[in-house]
Parts: C-alpha cells; sequence; structure tokens
C-alpha cells in the first residue's frame, strides 16, 4: 500500500518532538464498537531498527486504510509492547515514532509501507514495528591557504533515486564564516557531499590570447576603462568537488551514512586555471537585453550551472571568464526584458577544454503549445485539472490548467523542440487516450516538436481508468512487503511510466488510476534496493510476471509469483 | 549560473575612487615601455585589533592597471614597478572588513600612499568582523529548531541612527544559529514566533497547537527592556535565547477589495513596525487567508501587487487572545499625497519648463514614534504629459520629513496646511490625503569660508554644519590638505558649526551625541546671498 502524505507525517514528526507526548494506553478509543466483528487485535514490539533493542514509551498509530484521518494512537510499555484491541476486520496503517526516532511506517519502504490485513485467519499480531534513528553530516570547508570558505555552495546528493543509481541533489546549504554546514535529519543511505565555490579573491579579467594586451592598453587609455589585471596567477576557479578533495565526479567516495550516524565530511579546494570564451553570434547585436545562461552537465552528477563571469560585452561579442574545463549548454536570451514568449534563445552544446571562440547559431526560441481537451469527442468541463508534458531527453516537465472551455497553452514556458508524453493532471477518472495535433508529429499519448511553428493539439481524453489489485504469492502463501511493479509493455525505463506498490501482510496489493493498456506485474522480495527502472534490470524480472492487459473502467485482479 | 549584467557595472563603476585621485601626468604612464623610474611598494596587512599579520589577503593597486596580489603567510605584500605618485591601496578579505566599508559613507580624512624614492613600507590594517552565536531553547531547555533569529542594527546613515532589520536565518536541528560578518555597533538580537499551522500527530483536532513566542536576548519580549549587544571590532558573543511556550491561536479572516486576479499578500507585524516571521496563507482566489500566531498585538498588512508594482494596500491592527475570525482586512488602492513645488529665483534661473518645478526635488518621510523607521520617498507621478511630485503607499501616522533639493536651491518653507514642517513632524490622518505638502524653494544661497586650526596651525579635518531646521541633514565636507575651506551654495540659516578629525560611528545628526564637542563649535547665521567666515578649533576623537 502507498501512502502519498507520508512526507507529511514525517515533517511534523521532526517538527514537533516535544508536542508528540506520549499517551497511554487507556484512551485509545475503540471504533465502530456497535458492530460485533470488533473481535480482532494488531498487536507487536517497537524496536530501534539497528540494534533491535526495544522502545518503551513509543507513539504507535493506526488508521483504517479507508480513511487516514481517523487515527487511534497509544503508547508502547516495558519492553515495547503496544496492542490495539477489538478492531473490525480491515486494512490499517501501522506507524509510530519515539523520541530521537522519526515517524515511520511498518516496514516502510520510500513512500510505501506494508499495511496490516485484519480479520479471520489473518495474522496481525507479534509484528514488529522497526524505528531508525536520524543521521547527520556536517564539517568543514576549506581553501588552499586552509582558511574556511564562507558562502560555498554544500550539495547533498543521495546516490540510488528513482531506481536507477543516479543522484539527486537531496538539499543545499551554504557555508557559514566558519566554513561550516550541516544536514541533519538524514535517513541512513549512500550520499555525497559535494561543493561549490568560488574563490573570493579571484580576477578574471586578465590578459588572455582572446584579448590581445594592444588592444586594451588602447582602450585603457581612451575609453578608461578598469585597468588589466596583471597578476593571471589569480584567474583561477574551483572544480566541483568532491568530500574531501575529488574532483572526479567517478572517483568520488560515497558516505554511508548509517541510521543514527552524526558523519563528518570535510572538503578541501583547491584552485585551477580559468578559461576564458568568446560568444559571438552573427548579425546579432550582443549589447542589447542579453542574457548569458551556462549550465554545465557532469556525468553522474545533478546538472549544475557553470561560475563565470562576464569580463566583457559589445555588440559582437560577450566574453566569459571563470570556467574550467567540462561540457556545457550555452543558453544566450535575447530581449530578455520582452514577455517569456517572445524570447529568443540561442542555445549550444560545447565542450571547453580551452581557451576559445564559439559562435552561436542555432536558434531556439520557446514554441507556443495550445489545445483542447475533448472527452470523446465532446468537450467536458474537467474542473481543477491539467496537461503535463515531459520531454523525453531533457526530463523537462511542463504543466499547465485547462480552462472551463476545454483549453490550454503553455504560456511562459520555454518548450522546446522534442519528443514530449502528455498526461491529464487532477482528473480523477479519465485518461488520456491519444492525441493528435497540426505541427507536430503524434503517436499515442506522445508529440514530437521538430521546428519552431506553433503547435496546436486535440487531446482525446476518455473516461475509464482502472485499478489492478490482486495477491503477491510464494509457494501459494502470501508474501508481505514484496515491491509490486507495473511495467507497460515496450517500457523504455521512465521511471514516471512505472507504477509501484508494495504488498501489505496478507500479500494483497492495489494499484489505482491504471491507464488501460497491456502491462506486465512483478513482485520483487528486497526489490526496494535495486535499480528497479533500469531497463536491463527489469528484463531479468519480467519472465516471472503476470502480463495482463487493462480495458477500460475494468478492475483486474491478478496472482502474482514473488522473486 | 545566470550572469547579471549588474556584474559587469560594477566592475565599471568599483574603481573610479582610484581615478579620481589621479592626475593627468599619471593618467599618460605607460609603464610597460616607458623609461620613467618605478619604485616597489611593501607592506603588511595586520589584524587592527591583535596586531597579527593577515595571510591571503588581496591587497590591490586598480590604476593604471589592476595589480593584485594575496599576502604572504607572514601578511608581507610587494609590488614591483610602480611609477611615482600617488596610488590607492585597498585591501580586502573574508571575515573582515576594510577600514573603508566601515566608515558607511561617512566623510574622513585621506591619506593617500606617495609612492617614490625612500617610501616607507604601508601598513594596511583589516578589522574583524563580529559573530552573535548561541542557541535557542524551550522552557524544559529543549532546543527549538527552526526558528527564525533576527537583529536589529542601528547603522548611521549620515550621522543618524537608523535601526535597521537583518536577517539571520533560522537555528539549526540543535537550535543553534550564528549570525557573521557584524559591523561594530549596537544590536539587538531577536528570535521566534516559531508557529506551525499544522496540530502535532497525537493530538486531536480540538487541541490547540502549542509554539513559542517570540524573545529578545536579555529574556524580554519588549525592544524596550531588551539587553543591546555591543559588539566591537572582532567581538564574538555567545547569546542564547530562551523561548517561552505560547498556545498559538488561529487567525482567519479575507481581504476585501483586492482587484480581480490580484492575489493579496498578508503579513503580520508589531506594532513598532518588524515584520512578525509567521507563515500566513492566502488563498489568491477569493482573498481568504488563515495563519497561527502567539497572543500579543499586532498590525495585519495586505499588499496587492500588480504589473507596475504595488496598486492596493490594507492594513489594521488586530490583538490576538484568542481563535480569531472573521478578520475583515479592505484593501483600498494605494494613498498618494500630492506635493507641490513653488520656486522662487532671485538670480533669474529658469529652470527646464519640462521639469515641471517637481524634478527639483527629493522628499523623503520618516515614520516616527518606532523603533524600526518606514522611509517613503517620493516619486513622480501621473500621465507622461502631466508629471507631479508625489509619494506614494502612505499610511496613517507621524512623520519627519527630509527635503532636498537638487542644483542650487534651498528648501524656503515646508508646510502642509497649517503644519511647519521645517520645525514640526507631519502628521497623517487616515483618509485625509488630498491636502498636499507644499515646499517652497529659493536660489539665494549662501557661502561660508574659513579655517580649520589645531593650535593656532591649520590642519585637515571634516567640518559639519548642524542646521537648526529638521527638514534639512547636516552638512559635512572635508577641510582640504591646509585646513582651509570655501563652501558655496549653502541655505541659508543657523547653524553649529563643528570640525572633528573624525566622524565614523558618531550620531552627528543628533544634538545629543554633538553635546560633548558644543564647547568648541562656532554659531554661524547666515542671510540669504551672505556670505561668513569661520575659525574652527580641531576637535580630536581618538581612536
Amino acid at each position: 500500500m502507498r501512502l502519498s502524505i507520508v512526507r507529511t507525517f514525517a515533517l511534523l514528526a521532526a517538527i514537533w518532538p516535544a508536542a508528540a507526548a506520549p499517551q497511554s494506553s487507556a484512551n485509545q478509543s475503540a471504533e465502530n464498537q456497535s458492530s460485533g466483528e470488533s473481535q480482532f487485535r494488531i498487536t507487536g514490539t517497537v524496536v530501534d531498527g539497528v540494534t533491535g533493542v526495544p522502545l518503551a514509551k513509543a507513539n504507535v498509530f493506526i488508521s483504517p486504510m479507508t480513511d487516514r484521518s481517523r487515527r487511534i494512537s497509544t503508547s508502547s510499555a516495558a519492553e515495547g509492547r503496544f496492542a490495539f484491541n477489538d478492531l473490525p476486520p480491515g486494512k490499517y496503517v501501522l506507524s509510530g515514532s519515539a523520541k530521537g526516532y522519526p515517524y515511520r511506517m511498518f516496514q516502510q519502504h520510500e513512500t510505501f509501507s506494508t499495511g496490516v490485513a485484519v480479520g479471520k485467519d489473518l495474522v496481525s499480531e507479534n509484528l514488529v514495528l522497526q524505528l531508525f534513528p536520524l543521521g547527520s553530516i556536517s564539517g568543514q570547508v576549506t581553501d588552499e591557504f586552509s582558511d574556511p570558505v564562507r558562502s560555498a555552495q554544500v550539495m547533498l546528493l543521495h546516490s540510488g533515486v528513482n531506481g536507477q543509481g543516479g543522484l539527486r541533489t537531496e538539499r543545499q546549504v551554504t557555508t557559514d564564516d566558519q566554513g561550516r554546514y550541516r544536514f541533519a535529519g538524514l535517513q541512513a543511505g549512500r550520499y555525497y557531499i559535494a561543493v561549490s565555490a568560488q574563490p573570493w579573491y579571484a580576477q578574471h579579467n586578465v590578459q588572455t590570447d582572446l584579448v590581445p594586451q594592444s588592444a586594451l592598453d588602447a582602450s585603457a587609455v581612451s575609453r578608461v576603462q578598469p585597468g588589466l589585471e596583471q597578476n593571471a596567477d589569480l584567474d583561477v576557479a574551483y572544480p566541483l568537488t568532491y568530500s574531501p578533495r575529488e574532483t572526479d565526479a567517478a572517483r568520488a567516495t560515497p558516505i554511508a551514512l548509517q541510521p543514527g550516524e552524526k558523519a563528518t565530511a570535510d572538503v578541501n579546494l583547491a584552485p585551477v586555471r580559468a578559461l576564458h570564451l568568446r560568444l559571438t553570434a552573427p548579425g546579432i547585436d550582443l549589447s542589447q537585453n542579453v542574457g548569458v545562461q551556462l549550465s554545465e552537465s557532469v556525468p553522474g552528477a545533478p546538472p549544475g550551472f557553470g561560475r563565470a563571469q562576464i569580463t566583457n560585452l559589445n555588440k559582437d561579442y560577450v566574453d566569459v571568464a571563470g570556467l574550467l574545463p567540462g561540457n556545457f549548454v550555452v543558453n544566450l536570451n535575447l530581449n530578455s526584458n520582452a514577455a517569456p514568449n517572445e524570447r529568443q534563445t540561442l542555445r549550444q552544446e560545447i565542450t571547453v577544454s580551452r581557451n576559445g571562440e564559439v559562435t552561436l547559431a542555432e536558434l531556439n526560441s520557446p514554441v507556443n503549445v495550445a489545445g483542447e481537451v475533448k472527452v470523446s469527442t465532446q468537450t467536458v468541463p474537467l474542473e481543477r485539472a491539467g496537461i503535463g508534458i515531459r520531454n523525453r531527453n531533457t526530463g523537462a516537465m511542463f504543466s499547465t490548467a485547462i480552462s472551463p472551455d476545454g483549453k490550454f497553452e503553455f504560456r511562459n514556458a520555454p518548450v522546446n523542440a522534442g519528443l514530449y508524453d502528455l498526461t491529464l493532471l487532477g482528473a480523477p477518472g479519465f485518461y488520456v487516450d491519444h492525441v493528435e495535433s497540426t505541427g507536430a508529429k503524434t503517436s499515442g499519448r506522445t508529440f514530437e516538436i521538430q521546428g519552431s511553428d506553433a503547435v496546436n493539439l486535440t487531446v482525446y481524453a476518455a473516461r475509464g481508468v482502472t485499478q489492478v489489485g490482486g495477491v503477491a504469492q510464494h509457494d501459494g502463501k502470501p508474501v508481505a512487503g514484496a515491491m509490486i511493479l507495473l511495467v507497460p509493455q515496450n517500457s523504455t525505463g521512465d521511471p514516471l511510466s512505472l507504477r509501484r506498490d508494495q504488498s501489505d501482510s496478507d500479500g494483497t496489493f492495489m494499484l489505482p488510476q491504471v491507464l488501460p493498456g497491456s502491462y506486465t506485474v512483478v513482485a520483487v522480495e528486497n526489490g526496494w534496493d535495486q535499480e528497479w527502472s533500469n531497463p536491463a534490470v527489469i528484463k531479468t524480472w519480467l519472465g516471472l510476471g503476470e502480463t495482463i492487459d487493462v480495458s477500460p473502467n475494468a478492475k483486474k485482479t491478478v496472482a502474482v509469483k514473488v522473486q | 549560473m545566470f550572469i547579471p549584467l549588474l556584474w559587469l557595472l560594477s566592475l565599471l563603476i568599483a574603481p573610479t575612487p582610484a581615478f579620481a585621485q589621479l592626475s593627468a601626468p599619471q593618467f599618460q604612464l605607460n609603464p610597460a615601455n616607458s623609461s620613467a623610474p618605478t619604485f616597489t611598494v611593501q607592506g603588511v596587512v595586520i589584524n587592527s585589533v591583535t596586531g597579527e599579520p593577515v595571510h591571503a589577503a588581496l591587497v590591490q593597486i586598480h590604476f593604471p592597471r589592476q595589480n593584485s596580489l594575496l599576502t604572504a603567510a607572514d601578511g608581507k605584500f610587494r609590488f614591483e614597478g610602480i611609477p611615482q605618485g600617488q596610488i590607492n591601496l585597498t585591501v580586502r578579505k573574508p571575515g573582515f572588513f576594510s577600514e573603508q566599508e566601515l566608515r558607511q559613507g561617512a566623510p574622513y580624512v585621506d591619506h593617500p600612499i606617495q609612492v617614490g624614492p625612500d617610501m616607507p613600507p604601508v601598513i594596511l590594517k583589516l578589522v574583524p568582523e563580529g559573530v552573535i552565536y548561541g542557541r535557542a531553547t524551550g522552557p524544559d531547555g529543549e532546543p527549538v529548531n527552526n526558528v527564525p533569529v533576527r537583529l536589529l542594527y542601528g547603522a548611521l546613515t549620515e550621522g543618524e541612527r537608523n535601526w535597521q532589520q537583518r536577517g539571520g536565518g533560522q537555528t539549526n536541528d540543535e537550535g543553534e544559529f550564528r549570525l557573521f560578518g557584524l559591523a561594530p555597533g549596537i544590536y539587538y538580537l531577536i528570535a521566534g514566533p516559531r508557529a506551525s499551522p499544522m496540530p502535532p500527530p497525537g493530538r486531536g483536532t480540538d487541541a490547540p497547537p502549542q509554539g513559542y513566542g517570540a524573545a529578545y536576548y536579555g529574556g524580554s519580549s519588549d525592544i524596550s527592556s531588551a539587553a543591546p549587544i555591543a559588539i566591537t571590532p572582532g567581538k564574538q558573543i555567545r547569546a542564547d535565547l530562551s523561548l517561552p511556550s505560547e498556545l498559538l491561536h488561529q487567525i482567519s479572516g479575507l481581504v476585501v477589495g483586492a482587484p480581480a486576479g490580484m492575489p493579496a499578500n498578508v503579513q503580520l507585524f508589531t506594532p513598532d513596525g518588524q515584520a512578525v516571521p509567521v507563515g500566513i496563507r492566502t488563498n489568491p482566489q477569493n482573498g481568504a487567508f488563515t495563519g497561527f500566531v502567539p497572543s500579543g498585538s499586532y498590525v495585519l498588512k495586505a499588499n496587492v501587487t500588480g504589473k507596475g508594482g504595488l496598486v492596493g494596500v490594507g492594513s489594521q491592527p488586530l490583538t490576538v487572545t484568542g481563535d480569531t475570525a472573521g478578520i475583515r482586512l479592505d484593501v483600498g488602492p494605494t494613498a498618494i499625497l500630492p506635493i507641490a513645488v513653488e520656486l522662487r529665483s532671485t538670480r533669474n534661473i529658469q529652470p527646464d519648463p519640462r521639469l515641471n518645478g517637481q524634478q527639483m526635488v527629493s522628499v523623503q518621510l520618516i515614520s516616527q514614534g518606532s523603533v524600526t523607521r518606514n522611509i517613503r520617498s517620493s516619486t513622480m507621478e501621473g500621465p507622461p504629459e502631466n508629471r507631479s511630485l508625489a509619494i506614494r503607499n502612505v499610511e496613517p501616522g507621524a512623520y519627519r520629513v527630509r527635503i532636498r533639493p537638487f542644483g542650487p536651491w534651498y528648501v524656503e518653507s515646508a508646510r502642509r496646511g497649517p503644519a511647519n514642517l521645517l520645525t514640526d513632524d507631519l502628521s497623517i490622518d487616515a483618509g485625509d490625503l488630498s491636502t498636499p505638502l507644499e515646499i517652497v524653494l529659493r536660489d539665494d544661497l549662501a557661502a561660508l569660508a574659513g579655517t580649520v586650526l589645531s593650535r593656532g596651525q591649520p590642519t585637515q579635518g571634516i567640518v559639519i554644519l548642524a542646521p537648526d531646521s529638521r527638514a534639512q541633514a547636516p552638512i559635512t565636507f572635508v577641510a582640504g590638505p591646509v585646513g582651509k575651506f570655501e563652501k558655496r551654495d549653502l541655505p541659508p540659516g543657523e547653524y553649529r558649526v563643528f570640525a572633528l578629525d573624525r566622524v565614523d560611528g558618531l550620531e552627528y545628526s543628533n544634538p545629543e551625541a554633538m553635546r560633548s564637542f558644543s564647547s568648541g563649535a562656532q554659531f554661524v547665521r547666515l542671510a540669504p546671498n551672505g556670505e561668513a567666515a569661520v575659525n574652527l578649533e580641531l576637535q580630536t576623537r581618538g581612536e
């Protein structure tokens, strides 16, 4: 079962540690006692998930899965024991928290947990509710003089997210005057600490092969420009540095944070000579309302921004200094004072390894995408619904609201050429059947923008998404806590197209809001730590899966072998 | 990364002081191919408090070319090949202020460096910054995390202390905070309140949420009894805060009168004008707002921002003793106080008729009666063909009016109705904004000549002319190297005239602060078109 609001609860637990006072088990209100069916129990022990030590005075909660706002709480007694008596049959979300232990659901993985099924012949007693203490990573950033680096951007990268072993920037903080940073409240996991900073003393206005000394001497006298920096040793930059002093992302050492661990990760920065680029764009006056954006792509790291400065700008060229070798996407935004959809962008991917000149030629202005939504050829108002599109290559996502007359438009959004998947947002019960378009090639729920002409879409939606339920079994016996993965036919490995759930204590699972189509359902024990969206990994699972065809409005039930 | 074009601007602007001090011959010098003699400039950078050398400090000469270096481990620096003449050396390093930065724009007596034969080593001082750090705890000694911490800082502008709120961030998970980069001065530290709109888990929705109230350092909830923190250079002070536990009350209501499609932003302030950092959520569709706040007296304000800036405001006092629903916060168009300017030229100066006489002056209203001052400045309003001067968004209250004419003009009179704003505060009542502020400017300016003396010998010094009129800021200038000065274009009137060796950190707009120098002050009355002369004895304030 999945709880989408689990993050809210976790946040609450973090904010209100003192307020979550233990409550005596006497005030637990048995609900729905009018029924004679109220004869079942949920019992168990709260333990520290690392040491196994029982936790007394922990808060333990259950809520019926059908109405999570009704919450019954109790407090664990000696040896961590807890009991909820006189429960009607049904499925319950079991969770708990204790001092120093954040809120956690029963067998929680990411936002999923094992629901506790209560009823005749179902096991809901002697459960072990594991809670894990939170950890922290803190440290100090220093420079080549062993001085603290203040205002450095410290990124906490979490490894193994989205089932592909990729990195995600979990949080970002800046260092204080002592160069110190701190990330607290961390779950156990593999993390990297990466630091982006500029030498505070850097001077990039130096003579280079792009800027001949003679030209500057003349201009300095005639136009009273600031002097050219004489000390080229200060024309330096810090590369993105992983703790403790690794600049190659591939060789960075992860921090394997254990539950409750307070880890230290200092970072020492070393400057390297910075590079200079001259950007030209024939036929365009660059001195008028031009904005330059350089985003750096580092393999294995989330996209970041290169730190650079404009040192010279006139109608013919823009000089950018302070760069380090790497791969960049240059976006030259023209008439940046204009409305977003009238702006023009020159975009170019470049590899920078030495000083040089880059001619920007590729004109890339945002494409105006608009359209209307039809349900079975009629326009049906979809209240508070929206349209979301996602670029398959870049992962860029945009969303917009559908107006009461069924129209939508991506205003102020830099939608560029590319292949997009389209989905309906906030319209339960509806799904996108297919998309038709003038100005773009379409196929099923995707469309491809090729030029810069406006794209008009007609989205054919249909009523009747369905749900896929079932039971995860091994040798005919239900398996609790298995990862359930719903893989569409011809999966591209896009994590957004894959659906997951966790089997409950009776082995059952339920995926609501499934779009009609062909799928394979797989159940994997301990699948949570694997690269579940890696197509190669998925392929190894498909053989033991169950293939199903989901037609509109049907409820599908399937028994899956656990692998 | 987005490269702001401003960067370029700052690059162009920053070195101008260096240009200004150069004389023409040096300007032409090109040491690269000149046979003119050059010299070595060497020295050391020291910590102004400890006297210890500062390593890796950036020392820069900005002209004719920029020449920068980092000091060695012993704090020493050495520039070779510097032509003879006057240079300007700057120094900086994170964690320190340069002496220029700490002057806060106050005038100063400059001591330029003369490059030439037998020049002594240069000593450059860096002033270490102050730090206030500590921990916020609740009544049971528990650390309070995520609580906003901020400072009130008494900054000096034009010799006048203005209390400014300075953001400090939030406490971390252990309740700790650290506020750095503090210039010497007086600070008040305040933390809280910390309100959360969500009830904690395990509580029924009927139980009122618990939060933390605000507290100043020293345990007070009120600035008048709070303990000020004096930061001197390099001082690192531990200041722990103890926050009271308080019930939070839900306030909710409706913003009424905001233009369609323009969501209002609702904020809470203390009666003395400080923003209270609690989140008030506003529904942009219908203007409903809600938030959780501790008991107390507040002012609730709504701002509606449209394309061209602020288009609507609303403000209303609010006393919270329990849950308060159904608050109606009316938003009206921003009130505009018109300003009429009359020019009386005795020299037959005809101002550019396109200016309509209006752009000859800048007017500021400075709110009175609260710790932090709200300052509203005049802007040009109305259609392009009929521009006129006005002050937008004036809230009811008492204000001091400060008027700065541009060009050779002075304020002869400033009135609103019967009130003489050269001597009295401007009082604005609710709904009373049609009466214009009437300013008369004249151009029969006066002149003052004089000499600054120290034990009978002419000397450099900073001259302060403290006017009688409240609408006029003190006039300060540096009397040149031989102590002589001749200042023209002075507004006629009565002045106390002082000569001091330095004015940094001095509240010279405040007659109280100048009392200790009054024995050496001269009283001067300048008549229209008049001239006067004074000899001033230099008064020294010491280090």
